[in-house]
């Protein structure tokens, strides 16, 4: 069991390590009325009176949002119902903070080597 | 032994912008098509970023190896050890995958002596049962550096990951002055002295060398910069070593 876990950890850890952070950004629903494909392609999240609802944006056609649910189903949301949507972009200071931190470690341990070896 | 599958999409997700990673599975007539577009656009975008000349200030930390070298008039010597760094940089992409830079860059303080050859032979001509044990004043000094290279981006003209492969002519300089001594150390722990004085030094070695790097933009019009460099000495002598390592982040103002 414990095994088990050390790897899953692992994994999460070495998948949050490569691929970044992400946030997920308010956005109005005007500015989602509008988008038309300028946020195709990305993810989003939608809540209206029940519980919020992600899907990757095809487009807005006639204030309806199109797209798909993270299983690849069609998704059609109308954006009347639509109270409070967040679109996820990537949270590139959090990524650059860790990616700095991965290359200080190799800057440390690298540095460590080179100097102690010549030493 | 194959990488996990997790493993492998993870990686090239890392690679690729994070709206490029939202894309389903659903097949689609028009999907595709869309998918050609929202590329392009973003491509477009990157591009627009990276084609123009951009100034970016750099501050960084480096180690340095320990370097000697000999002259027809001096032998000099660097110590290793961390030093600053403070770079000014441009570049400019010209097309989807390179980017064109040159850098200037001051590294400081370094530590380094240096013994005027007439002292050393006349030195070597004395006698000495043992070893000569050499007491020279040690000077500061520093690192300029002027490097031109390539950078290209990793998989994909949007991504923010780098690799930049560079010339550099590098000059270290010392200024060394004080008093110094050469024993001879006998193999019984006796001392003898066989010479002593003043000197004053100022040695300047350069060096033809290439820079390795890597890196990663962030922050709006990839305004930042953080990343590792890896700089390689001795190519106009066939003896290439490692002379810095260094990791830096710079910020673009324009």
């Amino acid at each position: 069991m414990v095994p088990v876990v050390r790897a899953r950890s692992a994994t999460w850890l070495l998948l949050v390590a490569l691929l970044g952070c992400v946030r997920w950004e308010p956005l109005t629903t005007a500015s989602l009325r509008a988008s038309g494909t300028g946020l195709a392609l990305q993810r989003i999240r939608v809540a209206g009176d029940g519980a919020p609802r992600e899907l990757t944006v095809r487009g807005v056609r006639a204030g309806v949002l199109e797209g798909w649910t993270p299983s690849g189903r069609p998704a059609r949301e109308d954006l009347s119902a639509v109270r409070r949507a967040w679109l996820r972009r990537p949270d590139e200071l959090r990524t650059a903070a860790l990616i700095a931190g991965v290359y200080a470690v190799i800057f440390t341990v690298s540095a460590a080597a080179l100097i102690i070896d010549r030493r | 032994m194959r990488p996990p599958r997790t493993v492998v999409a993870a990686t090239l997700a890392a690679l690729l912008p994070a709206p490029a990673l939202a894309q389903p599975p659903a097949p689609d007539e028009d999907l595709e098509a869309l998918r050609a577009v929202v590329h392009a656009r973003q491509v477009a975008e990157a591009m627009a970023q990276r084609r123009r000349w951009r100034l970016s200030l750099g501050l960084g930390v480096a180690a340095n190896t320990p370097f000697e070298v000999i002259q027809p008039e001096r032998q000099v010597r660097f110590d290793g050890g961390f030093s600053g760094v403070f770079s000014a940089n441009v570049t400019r992409g010209f097309t989807e995958l390179f980017d064109l830079y040159a850098r200037l860059e001051v590294s400081l303080p370094l530590q380094g002596t240096s013994i005027p050859t007439s002292i050393r032979d006349a030195v070597a001509e004395q006698p000495c049962a043992g070893s000569r044990r050499f007491e020279l004043p040690l000077g500061l000094g520093g690192l300029g550096t002027l490097e031109l290279g390539l950078r290209v981006r990793a998989l994909d003209a949007r991504s923010r990951f780098f690799v930049g492969l560079g010339v550099r002519v590098a000059a270290r300089w010392a200024e060394a002055s004080g008093a110094w001594s050469v024993h001879c150390e006998a193999l019984d722990g006796s001392r003898a002295l066989l010479g002593a004085g003043e000197l004053r030094e100022s040695p300047v070695v350069t060096d033809l060398g290439a820079s390795l790097e890597t890196g990663y933009q962030f922050g709006a019009s990839r305004a930042w910069e953080v990343g590792l460099r890896l700089s390689l000495g001795g190519i106009a002598d066939g003896d290439i070593t490692a002379r810095t390592g260094q990791w830096y982040i710079a910020w673009s103002p324009w």
